[in-house]
């Protein structure tokens, strides 16, 4: 590995839609399922991530370089996530998740989604149905009931932006 | 669980991992977005991990505060999150916090004395209208109903109203399950003089067996103290060893509330003979009491590493065992200085397990400000003004309590 013998290991990452992306090792294996690929020796050639995009794949790519460049400091890559975050919207951040999941990395998966937690957080109930793909099985009636009962949960809920 | 209705590439697994970040607003919210959300966010495997995961953020943990003297409901009970509370030097505590839904359940028992209630309560409870109205307390004559903090656990809360009547409150969810008080608390119905610190009391909650359970110690003029213990498993109360009349506790009004650690709750003690500062610890899964290390040369007027009341002491040092149940680690994480005579009225004691390097919240009171000290060896101090006293500054008296906001119900809740 790179560390044993002082020469900086590039490893090829291929897309799901093709794209090449080169990248240190050092920073690749934040993903535990490409540390296990590099461990087992698979990481001779290019490797393939079926599940993830290029566009995603490059963000991810960013991530991995930004934050393993952060020396052991909580705090700083705290800051660094959050900052790496806060211009994504709710479907490049769900992009994200997937990738994050697949890839095993859980820092990343846990900035996400707690990401999209905070994106969520005053939405009115129809915009997470519809970011989500969720089909409203209430009746009306039910629906009503249910809202009803918690009825102080309803304020402050920001206008959709979503259109 | 069923998938079906979720068309979007998240599966499962990862939306739940989502939600999970979410305050208990939002998803209380969100319980209208489909029959399967609902179902989730009422299971126990969501709920808890829900818990775990809000521990973590300082947004999710509120300080609840009680103007104890000058109490109306909804009006001098109010809360905010640790995160606004640290973020800014001052904080104001503007947000009041409901608490009307608790008297609701007042006269959900069967056996309740109607008469007595009429008696014994502030009467707005029974006049929700008069309960919101900004016209109360306007004349200045303070309406003490009793209204006290027993204890807190996973986001539940014991309060009792009126010294009398028990509830287990969540104050996000806003459920309230009223608790029959234990026998020996009954006793005292008759003695209208009875004072506050003749019982005290205590939530926890035993993981191995999933259950909370509630301590009630009796301690006033008797020789004995018997201790009770009721379970959300049984629904009901059951005398265990009596309490060591040997030891007194330390504390000199009101409750002193145990601190709960490690499936334990603790006291800061005192041998009735000779005087010596002890720790006695009550087992809630063996429901045994026991005497834990105490720091060595332990000054009889400091805390211990739990909470501790002290009137009249300007100089209060915090110590904090660093590792439980090792005598040797413990050390003193604060001394605190009062500005004031009067003393500390209240102090509360945090451990924040996200923070890197154990940072810590403590919670004193003195006079008409909340102080709030953040961290060992950085000291950070924000003053809570409490607004909207009409009693003399000098008199406030709060009791606060801060708690994690949960989905956790008492496991008998019926409405859930």
């Amino acid at each position: 590995m790179a560390a044993e013998t002082g020469t900086p290991t590039t490893l090829t990452l291929k897309s799901n839609d093709d794209e090449l992306f080169s990248v240190a090792e050092s920073a690749a294996i934040l993903s535990v399922t490409i540390r296990n690929m590099v461990e087992d020796g698979c990481a001779g050639g290019v490797i393939p991530l079926d599940n993830v995009d290029g566009k995603t794949l490059a963000s991810v790519i960013t991530y991995m370089n930004g934050i393993s460049a952060i020396p052991a400091d909580e705090e700083k890559k705290k800051s660094y996530r959050d900052k790496f975050l806060s211009d994504k919207d709710f479907e490049t951040l769900a992009d994200m998740v997937l990738a994050a999941n697949y890839l095993n990395m859980s820092c990343l998966m846990d900035a996400v989604s707690a990401k999209i937690a905070q994106v969520m957080e005053k939405k009115s109930v129809g915009w997470v149905r519809r970011k989500f793909g969720i089909e409203n099985d209430y009746t009306p009636e039910e629906e009503a009931a249910v809202k009803e009962e918690h009825k102080w949960t309803f304020e402050g809920v920001e206008t959709d932006d979503d259109n | 669980m069923e998938l079906g209705l979720i068309s979007t590439d998240l599966p499962e697994e990862i939306i739940e991992e989502i939600l999970c970040n979410l305050p208990v607003k939002s998803l209380l919210r969100f319980k209208s977005v489909s029959k399967q959300w609902r179902s989730l966010f009422s299971s126990k495997s969501f709920i808890k991990r829900h818990l775990k995961k809000s521990t973590t953020y300082l947004s999710h943990n509120r300080l609840f505060i009680l103007n104890r003297v000058d109490d109306f409901i909804n009006r001098s009970r109010r809360s905010c999150s640790l995160s606004s509370l640290l973020e800014n030097s001052t904080a104001t505590i503007s947000d009041r916090h409901p608490t009307d839904h608790i008297y609701d359940r007042i006269s959900e028992d069967a056996d309740a004395d109607a008469n007595y209630f009429h008696r014994y309560y502030c009467p707005y409870y029974r006049y929700p209208e008069m309960m919101t109205s900004t016209t109360i307390g306007d004349d200045g004559n303070p309406n003490n109903d009793g209204f006290g903090i027993l204890g807190s656990c996973n986001g539940l809360t014991l309060v009792t109203i009126g010294m009398r009547d028990l509830f287990m409150w969540n104050p996000t969810t806003r459920q309230a399950k009223k608790i029959v008080p234990p026998e020996s608390h009954c006793f005292t119905d008759g003695f209208k003089n009875i004072r506050r610190r003749s019982f005290l009391y205590g939530l926890g909650y035993v993981e191995s067996t999933d259950e909370y359970k509630i301590v009630c110690i009796f301690f006033s003029y008797m020789n004995h103290r018997p201790t009770e213990i009721y379970s959300s498993r049984t629904g009901s109360w059951k005398k265990i060893q009596n309490f060591d009349n040997e030891f007194t506790f330390n504390g000199n009004k009101e409750f002193i509330n145990g601190k709960f650690v490690n499936g334990k709750f603790h006291w800061l003690i005192k041998h009735n003979n000779g005087g010596k500062w002890d720790i006695v610890a009550l087992d809630l899964s063996e429901e045994k009491y026991e005497i834990v290390g105490r720091p060595p040369n332990f000054p009889d007027r400091y805390l211990s590493f739990t909470s501790y009341h002290e009137v009249n002491s300007r100089v209060t040092d915090v110590w904090v065992m660093t590792k439980y149940g090792e005598t040797g680690s413990w050390i003193r994480a604060w001394t605190l200085y009062s500005e004031m005579a009067r003393g500390i009225t209240c102090m509360l004691w945090l451990r924040l397990t996200t923070a890197e390097n154990g940072d810590s919240i403590i919670l004193v009171s003195y006079g008409p400000d909340a102080v709030v000290y953040n961290g060992f060896g950085v000291l950070h101090k924000s003053r809570v003004d409490m607004i909207d006293s009409s009693t003399p500054k000098y008199n406030v008296e709060i009791d606060a309590n801060i708690y994690v906001e949960s989905l956790v119900t008492f496991h008998r809740f019926s409405n859930l």
